[in-house]
């Protein structure tokens, strides 16, 4: 039946629409190769930060409009290319013909695929095919996650970064998990990064930097590839599915969180091509055994990876199969996503069994600050932080700032016509239900934004949310239209202005998702993230490892804290891995007998202290970590006599000096055999 | 096969065998492909599927290795990737070939067949092009990186010995010129001394045992570096030590 209905199509499709669509598209024709294009323009959007860079690194100006040109020729060109017409005219009255108006994502998949294989012959030579869409998308996510391997090319110098190469040599040191973390405890409870990495170190003998750049790139193709495929599933258009991943590529975390080496950079990939291939399966009615395969060893190497991802993808699975199941008529149709949704719970149940729960009452933490000052600030009890507030004679330019809001903007105007589009337009599938009610999260997303300690959480929340925002918003921008009424039909059409706002999107969300000093190197600077990684802080790190040893108990900022944890392999005492209130000890006038106390009760063998941190504020909000005074609110340096009180006090042995860096033996001070 | 070499090689050599060590993971993540499905795929899905595999499994190898009695080294995890690789060629030998779906052979009637002319020069050469702007690019970044000037610095610090026998003085040169240096070791019972120390050239490090203390003398040591850089500037450190008896 089938066959004859595409035959009768065909026939028709002969008699002239093939013939108007492609004269319409020649007159935009393409006049090179998309892929050399965007090779090309990538290319050169790289030498342009790659010249911001260098000019950023000397000070120099011009450094920040060089970054911009460079994303908007890398970013600008692939969306052009990704906006190149398909033979949507053809595409649309196969569809029609063959299918009638349901979408991609409801068909059965033998007749998604001869549509596709129709499309796909019937090709102009103004279209893009499915391949080269899929190929500008790889391209830009490389080329943006190059964009941050080159702020540093030769080490990590992310805080983050630290946190996991102190992991990572734990398990090489040890050969065995769950070594005590000092600076970020939990990423030995979720190792499954550093276990890859081990496995890959061990078996290749290549250092950890280039290994780690290698890993965190190929899960980031990865993970454009699932969005794109997902898209594609949804949308039934490779044109929509490559808008729907520039947009996800707008999300705040993809320029600098995301490609950072970091759990979450391996969580997030592995979360979407779970959901991939949850997505897949389905679509086979739970008849392949290579979605099982895939999603089996993803979503097991999941857990043991990162809490938030599989939580979230748990939640969504879950979701998804409840719509599924009470939309679809029961557990017939939605078992396979149900049996994702558990194998999920399951695997990051057994493995908090396995590693232990402080990551529940690490989580509770998180989102309980963030949440607890949201209504606060709704009740009046508390004001809300203002928004690209300028910290230690760093300031966000008002350009940028205005790019943030109107992308925001965008995002949030944008959400009634594409839910509605996909919600009204046609029967939308079980999956298209829970993404729209994933995307009304949100707007609760952006309200964290206003709270001191949900804005990370807000932040860490949009590479989530885009997902369904990207694939929604596509959808509405240059997916199909079966009926036209109805106000939400309305959308912007011109191509130069799409293209105008994907690049909004991604600009703005680069703005959102990290400051220019957190996006470009420069001079050293007191507590500012990467900039604050220079030689003098990395010697210290060596000597401390080589003349002191490892796993030694000591007190140090943030910064130096990062390197002695981790090149140095030493054990940092702070507020957050043993809720003593160490920074106290450093920034007090004068050692009270708290801080005496504090010394005692984390058995504390030297002081490191930094006496830069007296010359000006922290860029970051902190000097050593939220729980210190005035952490957040610093407007003055700490004081000299604070940093200097050490040399005063009896007992204490002054054991090393680099003119910035003194160390302190303190253990005179607290019974150990120092003085 | 090469995945079973390599990995043989791993556990039998028990380190590592350069970057083909890599390519384990990959030939594993194909083979459960194989094992699992007859199926072609498109490119972007085999893409997908290979490489998201081989992550989680290197993720898997590295858990099950870690808690094994000997640990994770070259041994555990070539001998898990050769049992891993081993099975799913077992498994592809075992299962039935599947039904291959015979893929349409050209264009439906009525359609022209697409495009699928060679690769062109021009392409070639905007590829070439786009990757020598981009390796110019991380070229620029790097070079910015490795010549970014940083102040300079000297470290001068005091440690007990390992063998027991006092305490080490040292000075180690940071700066990018050679520096001259002298230690003045004041000892408040004692007197006062100076340590000589050689020009040190830049990244250059001088130690030296220190005297033992004499018996009750139990007030702190006040040691101070005085260097002279090459550009006239001076540099001043000081220590504060306990005396090692």
């Amino acid at each position: 039946m089938t066959a004859v209905r595409s035959r009768g199509a065909l026939g028709r499709l002969r008699a002239g629409a093939p013939a108007r669509a492609a004269r319409s598209e020649r007159v935009i024709a393409l006049r090179v190769p998309a892929v050399p294009a965007a090779v090309l323009s990538g290319g050169l959007g790289l030498l342009l930060i790659g010249l911001a860079d260098l000019v950023s690194r000397r000070a120099g100006p011009f450094a920040l409009p060089l970054f911009w040109a460079g994303v908007v020729v890398m970013v600008g060109v692939a969306g052009w290319l990704l906006l190149a017409p398909a033979p949507s005219r053809v595409r649309r009255q196969v569809r029609t013909v063959l299918v009638g108006p349901r979408s991609a994502a409801w068909l059965p998949r033998t007749r998604s695929t001869e549509t596709a294989s129709v499309v796909g012959a019937d090709r102009s030579r103004t279209a893009l095919s499915r391949a080269e869409r899929v190929a500008v998308v790889v391209l830009v996510a490389i080329g943006l996650y190059a964009v941050k391997v080159m702020t540093s090319p030769t080490a990590f110098v992310l805080p983050d970064e630290f946190s996991h190469l102190r992991t990572l040599e734990d398990i090489l040191r040890s050969g065995h998990l769950f070594s005590e973390n000092p600076l970020l405890p939990i990423s030995s409870i979720y190792p499954g990064l550093e276990a890859a990495m081990a496995t890959l170190t061990v078996g290749s003998g290549i250092a950890a930097f280039p290994l780690g750049v290698i890993l965190i790139a190929a899960a980031r193709i990865v993970g454009v590839l699932a969005v794109f495929l997902i898209a594609e599933g949804v949308i039934g258009s490779a044109r929509g599915a490559g808008v729907a991943s520039l947009i996800y590529m707008a999300n705040p975390s993809f320029l600098m969180f995301d490609s950072a080496f970091s759990y979450e950079s391996l969580a997030l990939p592995l979360a979407l091509v779970a959901l991939w291939a949850t997505f897949a399966w389905q679509r086979r009615r739970g008849r392949s055994l290579l979605h099982v395969a895939v999603l089996v060893i993803v979503i097991a190497a999941l857990a043991a990876t990162h809490h938030v991802t599989t939580l979230a993808l748990a939640g969504f699975l879950a979701v998804w199969a409840i719509v599924a199941t009470i939309r679809d008529g029961g557990l017939r149709a939605s078992w396979p996503v149900a049996a994702a949704a558990a194998w999920t719970v399951l695997c990051g149940v057994a493995w908090l069994v396995v590693a232990g729960t402080a990551a529940i009452s690490y989580l509770s933490f998180v989102f309980g600050v963030g949440f607890g000052q949201v209504l606060a600030i709704l009740a009046g009890t508390d004001e809300a932080k203002r928004l690209f507030a300028p910290s230690a004679g760093f300031s966000t330019p008002l350009p940028e700032e205005a790019v943030a809001y109107l992308a925001t903007g965008l995002v949030v105007l944008a959400g009634p016509f594409a839910l509605l589009h996909a919600l009204r337009s046609h029967r939308p599938s079980s999956f298209v239900v829970a993404l729209a009610l994933a995307a009304l999260l949100y707007p609760a997303a952006l309200a964290l934004r206003f709270t001191a300690g949900g804005s990370e959480v807000s932040q860490r929340a949009t590479e989530f949310l885009f997902l369904p925002i990207g694939i929604l918003g596509a959808d509405w921008l240059v997916g199909f239209r079966f009926r036209r009424h109805g106000w939400w039909h309305w959308r912007p059409t011109a191509r130069p202005v799409v293209l105008a706002v994907l690049v909004i999107l991604v600009a703005g969300g680069i703005v959102v998702g990290s400051s220019p000093a957190g996006r470009l190197p420069g001079p050293y600077h007191v507590a500012a993230e990467m900039r604050s990684i220079e030689p003098e802080g990395r010697a210290l790190a060596s000597w401390a490892l080589e003349l002191l040893g490892p796993d030694q108990r000591l007190i140090a900022d943030r910064t130096n804290a990062k390197l002695l944890g981790s090149a140095g392999l030493e054990d940092p005492v702070m507020a957050a891995n043993s809720h003593l209130g160490t920074a106290w000890v450093v920034m007090d006038t004068k050692l009270s007998e708290a801080d005496l106390a504090t010394l005692r009760d984390g058995h504390i063998d030297y002081v490191v202290v930094d006496l830069r941190l007296a010359q000006a504020p922290p860029v970051y909000p902190y000097y050593f970590e939220q729980s210190e005074p005035d952490g957040g609110s610093h407007t003055t340096p700490v004081p000299l006599v604070s940093l200097q009180k050490f040399d005063s006090l009896p007992g204490v042995l002054r054991i090393y000096d680099s003119g910035n860096i003194i160390v302190y033996d303190v253990r005179g001070l607290t019974g150990g055999s120092g003085g | 096969m090469a995945g079973l070499v390599i990995a043989l090689a791993q556990t039998i050599l028990g380190e590592s065998v350069g970057p083909a060590g890599l390519l384990v993971l990959p030939i594993i993540a194909i083979a459960i492909v194989r094992a699992t499905t007859a199926r072609s795929m498109a490119w972007p899905e085999a893409t997908l599927v290979v490489i998201a595999l081989s992550l989680a499994i290197a993720v898997l190898v590295g858990f099950v290795a870690a808690l094994a009695p000997r640990g994770l080294s070259a041994t555990t995890t070539g001998a898990l990737e050769f049992v891993l690789l081993a099975a799913a060629l077992a498994v592809r030998l075992w299962r039935p070939p599947a039904p291959v779906t015979p893929r349409p052979q050209g264009p439906p009637p009525g359609i022209s067949a697409p495009r699928t002319g060679g690769i062109s020069a021009r392409a070639v050469g905007l590829t070439l092009a786009g990757i020598l702007l981009g390796g110019a690019g991380f070229g620029v970044a790097a070079y910015g990186a490795q010549t970014q000037a940083y102040a300079g610095y000297v470290q001068f610090f005091a440690v007990p010995a390992s063998s027991g026998s006092g305490d080490v003085v040292g000075v180690s040169n940071g700066l990018a010129d050679s520096i001259q240096c002298r230690v003045s070791l004041v000892r408040p019972q004692a007197g006062t001394s100076e340590l000589r120390v050689p020009d040190l050239p830049a990244g250059g490090t001088w130690t030296n045992a220190l005297p033992h203390a004499n018996a009750g003398e139990t007030v702190l040591w006040k040691l101070t570096l005085s260097c002279t850089a090459a550009d006239g500037s001076s540099i001043t450190r000081s220590l504060t030590i306990a005396p090692a008896a």
